[in-house]
């Protein structure tokens, strides 16, 4: 204050509050801001709600009614980083044939003739600086469910967890959840062959 | 409204929050994601997947792995394990991608919308293309392919259509390369290329052999060269018309005149011979058998120092040089062969590897195994001769009812008249069929888009083989994303259209190649059982150390020395004093891939030259001349005239005027068309007497000066080639 009444003499102390006191809480809440971001980004942020689909596709009637495996269309997920998204083509193998008269289905078999791709919505997202690989948590019998829920009931697929930096570390702190090392001593909370907690295996 | 100070924080903290909620929000675009039509075959998002293949532009044995990440091809690299370019590449190679995703691709099939040749076009699917060409081919009389050197399966598949049609099959090359093949079969009696054994040789003697550059298997030669210059350094000695890059690298560099490279050939000879140099047990029955010593002391040194240009020391020097360091190896090639009498100088130059006995053995000249029956060598051209009857036949009305062109371009490389494009308006029914437009298919009734080799199957038998049979595989690494087709898919669709199911004995091109690497591999029929052999082929990007064939080289040559021919040159000194010389630029080469702004964009070796052609003159002439570098000049051929600017190059001899090859393109795309001239446009069409090759480089030419001068496109000096100067050489968008 004493500052700024030797560059502005001619300023009551009252004006002078009027600029100091916006300008500190326009600063504060800057660098709020920061840190709310800092932490979402970190933690991959919260649930979302489920989003409006092209195609309003059922996941409770394929996974769930006729038990098609998560795998079967979902092919990437035994062996790279992303479980990746079934072809047009793909679908088509069984709808083809299956479920013609369906309008949802119609959807599908206008984008086959049309040589289109479908553009769903994410769903799950992780943030950028995340590296994430599906198989090999699929590698060491994580479960579909455990991140994405059980999605043989899910008529709309919506995130069921939020994914954050607090839950991967749950389960990678879980020694339970692990393969077990017959050598790992008893009192040693991170075993040898249990999931890694180095920042650099999920961080790039 | 009185802003109270309450009313203020509660709007400066309201806003502040605004800004945490905006800023959290992902934008909508990257909530998206798109699931493929088609998945590309073992494909996963996001990871690299790399496909052994052949390199695109190179027909003659280097084979290439390409990264392809979501199915879509990123990069090429060498095969590692392939012995012809064992993990190495080459700067056309590398613009395979390019050339895959190039726009001026042809798209789809087309027919002309207005009077042939007149450059619009109307796009037809595929149905009404083939219904066309099925309708026009069955109820033609007589047909005829025209076709670049194809190889392997490509080729059967070709050479069965042709039959099953009763037509006639021309096999186009631009840069011909007839009289070397000639030469081979007359000095070893081979009908392939041996193996040069460059890399374990003690000096190498090259005529005219641009083999860094542009002369048989470069990226081969290139690792040889790196060998030879390994351990105890080898030597290299490059005589030639033109400095090429091998001449660039060479440990001494030899201007001879042109056509007289075969008597400075036998003139080397004639010293060996005559010093004693070799034990005559090496070498007597071979000079025995082109006319004996008597002919050979016709080219004694001080009898042809005067026509070469040599002088006499020098002769004896690389004579004696030639012998001390053995092994000692000659090669031909380039303009030493492009001549007159270019036959006999390469049967000269080849001979002397037979004088010191340097044939079959390691840094000789090693015979290579024939091609597997069922994946011929590249077919050997159709000589100058013949097409130059043949154009005269068109023109005069021997049309045939339909002529499929494919990967050719007659239309720009055959010079003299009348010319192949007038003497095609007579045809009936043209079908051109290529991955990019170009002067023969611009002219054709019915445009068909051919793949890229990255979108095909094929394969090749490696030729120049390094000694022992290499087959390479060529499969598909991505899904073409135009409307273009394999030409040997089109020719058996058509086939079996017109003459029945089963007129071929496949269906498909990755049926024949499949087919024929069962036999190769002594599995035919297997059928299943094959499957995993055939995986690993393709892995490995094809297969080699296959029983070795090779056919031992004749005992004797069958060539006659003393019936040697003198060259013949278009233009009389007196007004022509010029020999123009035309040459390949490593880039663009014969211009098949100056679609390539990548390649356009490469300078040539020796003169960092970009996207134009010019002529290379000594300064000494050039300052006769009052031009330098940057002024256009008129080149004056008996058969024509352009105009192009010159580069002052100290290397060239006084008595040259050096112009690239490749240019000067009226059709094709934006970075083919309208981009420097065409030499093979006004050179005297003059053929080699004894086997009617394009004696190329044997015109005569006047150099006069117009006034003019331009800011040359070159990496040094002058201009700026990276298209920030005032008048932008390069915008690449898409259409």
């Amino acid at each position: 204050m004493n500052l700024l009444r030797a560059f502005m003499p001619r300023l009551t102390g009252r004006q002078l509050a009027f600029i100091v006191i916006p300008l500190t809480v326009m600063g504060l809440a800057t660098a709020s801001a920061v840190a709310v971001l800092i932490f979402l980004g970190a933690s991959g942020g919260t649930i979302r709600p489920a989003p409006t689909q092209p195609i309003a596709y059922d996941h409770s009637i394929h996974a769930g009614d006729n038990s098609i495996a998560c795998e079967f269309c979902h092919r990437g997920v035994n062996t790279g980083a992303q479980a990746t998204l079934p072809s047009v083509e793909q679908c088509m193998y069984c709808h083809s044939v299956i479920g013609q008269e369906l309008p949802e289905v119609q959807l599908l078999v206008q984008k086959w003739e049309d040589q289109e791709p479908i553009e769903w919505s994410r769903v799950y997202r992780l943030p950028d600086h995340v590296r994430f690989v599906h198989s090999a948590h699929i590698d060491a019998n994580v479960s579909c469910a455990t991140c994405h829920g059980d999605v043989t009931q899910a008529k709309v697929i919506k995130q069921v967890n939020a994914l954050n930096m607090g839950e991967c570390m749950g389960c990678h702190r879980d020694t339970d959840n692990q393969p077990k090392s017959s050598a790992a001593p008893a009192d040693n909370v991170i075993l040898k062959d249990s999931a890694p907690l180095d920042c650099s295996t999920c961080h790039k | 409204m009185q802003l109270g100070r309450r009313k203020f924080l509660a709007g400066a903290a309201g806003a502040a929050g605004s800004v945490v909620v905006v800023g959290c929000a992902a934008p909508e675009r990257e909530s998206r994601v798109q699931s493929f039509v088609l998945a590309p075959e073992q494909s996963l998002p996001g990871d690299s997947v790399w496909f052994a293949t052949a390199d695109a532009h190179s027909r003659f044995g280097n084979s290439v792995v390409v990264r392809t990440v979501d199915g879509r091809a990123k990069k090429v690299e060498g095969n590692p394990g392939f012995p012809i370019n064992q993990g190495k590449t080459d700067v056309r190679a590398q613009a395979g991608v390019q050339s895959l995703y190039h726009p001026d691709r042809i798209k789809e099939p087309m027919i002309p919308a207005g009077t042939r040749g007149d450059g619009r076009y109307e796009v037809i699917g595929w149905e009404r293309a083939l219904d066309m060409l099925v309708s026009k081919l069955g109820a033609a009389n007589s047909f005829q392919l025209i076709t670049s050197r194809l190889t392997g399966t490509e080729a059967g598949v070709a050479a069965a259509f042709t039959e099953l049609f009763g037509g006639r099959h021309l096999v186009h090359e631009t840069v011909e390369n007839t009289n070397f093949q000639a030469a081979v079969q007359k000095i070893f009696g081979a009908s392939n290329t041996p193996h040069f054994d460059i890399g374990n040789a003690g000096v190498v003697l090259s005529f005219g052999a641009d083999f860094l550059g542009t002369w048989g298997s470069p990226v081969m030669y290139s690792e040889a060269y790196r060998q030879l210059r390994g351990g105890e350094r080898g030597r290299l000695t490059q005589i030639e018309p033109r400095m090429s890059l091998t001449g660039a690298s060479a440990d001494r560099w030899i201007y001879v005149k042109p056509g007289q490279e075969g008597a400075l050939a036998l003139s080397i000879a004639q010293v060996i011979v005559a010093e004693a140099l070799v034990d005559n047990k090496i070498w007597r029955e071979a000079v025995d058998a082109i006319g004996g010593v008597d002919v050979l002391n016709l080219y004694a040194p001080d009898v042809v120092t005067g026509r070469t240009g040599v002088p006499v020391s020098l002769i004896q020097t690389i004579a004696r040089e030639f012998v001390e360091r053995q092994p000692g190896l000659a090669l031909a090639g380039g303009p030493s062969l492009a001549q007159t009498n270019g036959m006999d100088n390469g049967a000269a130059a080849l001979f002397l590897n037979l004088v010191v006995g340097n044939v079959g053995r390691p840094g000789g000249v090693i015979p290579n195994p024939p091609a597997p029956g069922n994946i011929p060598f590249p077919l050997p051209a159709t000589s100058f001769a013949d097409w130059r009857s043949y154009t005269t036949g068109l023109a005069a009305g021997s049309a045939p009812d339909v002529m499929f062109v494919y990967d050719a371009d007659p239309a720009f490389g055959i010079s003299g008249t009348p010319t192949f494009t007038d003497a095609l308006a007579g045809s009936p029914f043209v079908v051109g069929m290529s991955t990019f437009m170009n002067e023969t298919v611009g002219i054709a009734d019915l445009i068909l888009p051919a793949t890229h080799p990255f979108e095909s199957w094929g394969d090749f038998a490696a030729d120049p083989g390094p000694g022992v049979q290499v087959v390479g595989y060529q499969q598909p690494v991505t899904v073409t994303w135009t409307d273009a087709r394999s030409f040997g898919d089109v020719l058996l669709t058509v086939a079996a259209e017109i003459k029945g199911e089963g007129a071929l004995p496949w269906s498909s091109m990755h049926e024949a190649v499949r087919a024929n690497a069962e036999e190769l591999l002594g599995m035919a029929g297997t059928g299943p059982e094959f499957e995993p052999t055939w995986v690993e082929l393709l892995r490995r990007g094809g297969a080699w150390k296959l029983q070795n064939t090779s056919k031992p080289f004749a005992s004797v040559p069958d060539w006659d020395a003393g019936a040697m021919a003198e060259p013949e040159f278009a233009g009389d000194p007196e007004s022509f004093e010029f020999h123009l010389i035309p040459f390949e630029s490593v880039a663009i080469g014969t211009g098949d891939e100056s679609e390539n702004p990548w390649l356009q964009s490469v300078g040539d070796p020796l003169t960092t030259m970009t996207w134009i052609t010019w002529a290379e003159l000594n300064p000494k002439t050039a300052a006769a001349l009052g031009v330098g570098t940057g002024d256009v000049v008129a080149i004056d051929v008996r058969y024509g005239t352009m105009e192009v600017p010159v580069f002052v190059s100290p290397v060239t001899p006084p008595d040259v005027v050096a112009v690239p090859v490749g240019r000067g393109r009226n059709f094709g795309g934006r970075w083919r068309r309208d981009r420097g001239e065409n030499v093979f446009s006004v050179i005297d069409p003059a053929v080699d007497v004894k086997t009617g090759a394009l004696a190329w480089a044997s015109s005569r030419a006047r150099v006069r000066k117009i006034g003019r001068t331009i800011t040359m496109p070159m990496l040094e000096r002058v201009a700026n080639p990276r298209n920030d100067g005032p008048e932008p050489i390069l915008e690449v968008k898409s259409e």
